[in-house]
């Protein structure tokens, strides 16, 4: 998921806290639902104008995370998750959307705001091309629950 | 939007979604609007449709010779310029996208790998033209009649008016089909059957009103229209003041499905398997229909009469599937307090049903479930299906088209319809003392039995396609046997599916030029 962001620097602090307390925030809803391999949240630099020198600042968020199952009726794992650390990241990453979001208050709000910013959805011919993974295994067949 | 606890009013809402109809005689017509037919050929068509469009209001003593009920997709809700543009986007994403969309496919699962062809693909649905009609079907008129004559007159006046307004009908069967129409059928001269011969067609959840006591369910009304969030499970949305929000209020999704069945493949499994399995249930004493019927009930957990073997385990019983002591039965000892909030709880309970028997995997119940799988209990579904197609008199298969129309009617598409779905093809929704986790089965009757090559390889690891039934021997010192029927045939392959909106009375007034 890719969201670009607002240059203002209260956008850029809520950015870089997102990504600071992401894993507190998340542990317990992902740890709940049994069915995310991992799932990390990254700031996008601001490009360089010049080769070589550096630019202050971010210009995107960017999550990455690979579930099991399908995409759509699972995000209601998410949104409901417990301690709602979840919800509470994503609606504030929406907050410093540089291309404004509607204000996510329901889970269709929600679904929408997903598939909107999701860069890698399930290919049309459901063959996966830019995608690899070591192991085809959910999680709960690796865990062995 | 705040959350809203009013009761929703029956003359509002179309009478699909809260009643399962009982005309022994339907048709279900689809429609795309063309462009060139614009808002007023869409208004008159629509303002025609209105004079024979049943609510959910009570009919009283007379029920309706002739009704009519109306579902629409997203593109033919952008086609008839009801909504602002801007607002459209706030649809859910499955009901925007299709059922034909990788999204939906991930669950849906539809390409059925055959020996020699791939069957089920969505550009190959409706007879043939998917990549049209999954793209231009705007509209669906359910049609029902109490006699055939009845049926006739609306269909006429239906398709009347479509052509008086320029409105183009798609036939979705091939003509030698009869008409190409979806006409429903009468099995063994009962309208309840279905061909695979169980008494089907309904299926309620006890339905309660939003605002009403106890805390809300996936059964109650607030899961199924839009417009009451109150706690709700799966949360039909948009849920909002948008125009987008206001259409639908009051409305319901369905689940438009046209559902082939083999069953020449099935009558012929059955007798496969009561033939090879004889002699292991020799202690049964059931003759070899007997033991058919054993073997349709296990694959269904329901007897073909629909009597559920939680409660009838050794034969039929008089329990309906409609009936209120039909439903009252669960799949968890709950008299074994040290079992009680594990899987190990439901074990005994698949010695009458198998856990991977169409009708426990579609409803598991009070079944422990996965924490990702349920909010409050497993998703619902309002279940309304009807056969067509000529019914098969032989013992091989005649070349005829025939199957289920099914319509799932669901407030989330995604998160009802489409988990379910899943579920069918990946039994991984209970806990190891259920299902093996390294090496999931499937539902025994509709699932897709080559999901595990591409395109859904990823999400389907270890699936296997066998069928296990439970059973304890005539002698009670024997151990559990298990019988495991070699790979299930494929019984099912999709001919197309519909995702539409059944909108509330008032907007589909609004539509025909009568509203506010």
């Amino acid at each position: 998921m890719y969201v670009q962001i607002n240059q203002d620097p209260e956008s850029q602090t809520a950015a870089e806290s997102a990504v600071q307390n992401f894993t507190q925030g998340v542990q317990a809803g992902l740890d709940a639902s049994e069915i995310v391999h991992y799932a990390t949240l990254a700031l996008v630099p601001n490009p360089s104008v010049e080769p070589g020198v550096p630019v202050s600042g971010y210009l995107a968020i960017l999550l990455m995370t690979d579930f099991d199952l399908a995409m759509d009726p699972y995000l209601a794992v998410f949104w409901n998750a417990a301690g709602g650390g979840i919800k509470i990241a994503l609606q504030g990453i929406a907050k410093i959307a540089f291309n404004p979001v509607p204000a996510i208050n329901t889970l269709t709000d929600f679904e929408n705001f997903i598939n909107s910013a999701n860069l890698t959805p399930a290919p049309t011919s459901g063959v996966w091309t830019n995608f690899y993974q070591a192991y085809p295994q959910s999680v709960q067949q690796i865990i062995g629950g | 939007m705040s959350a809203t606890f009013s009761i929703p009013d029956r003359s509002n809402i179309q009478g699909l979604i809260l009643r399962g109809y009982t005309h022994p005689c339907s048709c279900h017509l689809l429609f795309t609007f063309t462009v060139a037919t614009g808002t007023a050929a869409t208004r008159s068509f629509f303002n025609d449709l209105y004079d024979k469009l049943q609510s959910a209001a009570d009919w009283g003593a007379n029920k309706p010779a002739s009704m009519l009920n109306i579902g629409l997709t997203f593109n033919g809700i952008q086609q008839l310029n009801i909504i602002d543009p801007g607002d459209l986007a706030n649809f859910p994403p499955s009901f925007k996208n299709g059922p034909w969309s990788a999204g939906s496919q991930a669950s849906l699962a539809d390409i059925c790998h055959q020996p020699n062809s791939a069957e089920g693909i969505p550009s190959n649905w409706w007879n043939g033209n998917g990549d049209y009609v999954n793209e231009n079907l705007h509209c669906v008129v359910h049609a029902y009649g109490l006699t055939s004559n009845d049926l006739d007159t609306l269909v006429d006046y239906i398709t009347a008016s479509a052509a008086k307004n320029g409105i183009t009908e798609i036939l979705p069967l091939a003509k030698t089909n009869e008409s190409g129409r979806l006409y429903q059928v009468i099995v063994d001269k009962d309208p309840d059957k279905i061909h695979f011969g169980y008494t089907d067609g309904i299926s309620e959840p006890g339905l309660k009103a939003p605002g009403t006591t106890g805390d809300p369910s996936p059964g109650d009304y607030n899961n199924f229209l839009i417009g009451y969030y109150n706690g709700s499970a799966s949360q039909p949305g948009p849920f909002d003041t948008t125009s987008a929000g206001l259409f639908a209020k009051d409305g319901c999704y369905n689940a438009f499905r046209i559902i082939y069945q083999d069953v020449a493949a099935f009558n012929n499994f059955l007798k496969q398997q009561a033939a090879a399995w004889a002699e292991k249930l020799s202690f049964l004493k059931l003759t070899e229909t007997e033991l058919e019927e054993w073997f349709a009930a296990k694959l269904c957990g329901r007897w073909r009469n629909g009597s559920p073997l939680m409660l009838n385990p050794d034969k039929p019983g008089e329990h309906s599937h409609t009936s209120q002591t039909g439903e009252d039965f669960g799949y968890t000892e709950l008299d074994s307090p040290s079992k009680v909030g594990s899987g190990a709880a439901d074990v005994l309970s698949g010695l009458s049903c198998p856990f991977s028997a169409h009708t426990r995997v579609n409803n598991p119940r009070n079944q422990n479930l996965r924490v990702s799988e349920s909010i409050d209990g497993p998703p619902r579904i309002l279940r309304r299906g009807m056969p067509y197609g000529a019914e098969l008199k032989s013992v091989a298969d005649d070349g005829v088209d025939r199957g289920l129309i099914g319509m799932f009617l669901c407030g989330s598409l995604a998160g009802q319809f489409e988990k379910l779905y899943g579920w069918m093809n990946n039994n991984n929704f209970s806990d190891k003392h259920v299902f093996n986790v390294k090496h999931p089965p499937q539902d025994a009757l509709l699932a897709n039995r080559s999901v595990t090559i591409a395109p859904y390889k990823n999400n389907y690891s270890g699936v296997v396609t066998n069928f296990t039934i439970p059973i304890q021997g005539g002698d009670i010192l024997q151990e559990d046997k298990i019988i495991i029927p070699a790979t299930l045939p494929q019984f099912v392959i999709t001919r197309g599916t519909a995702y539409c909106l059944l909108p509330s009375m008032e907007s589909l007034a609004k539509i025909a030029g009568r509203g506010k």
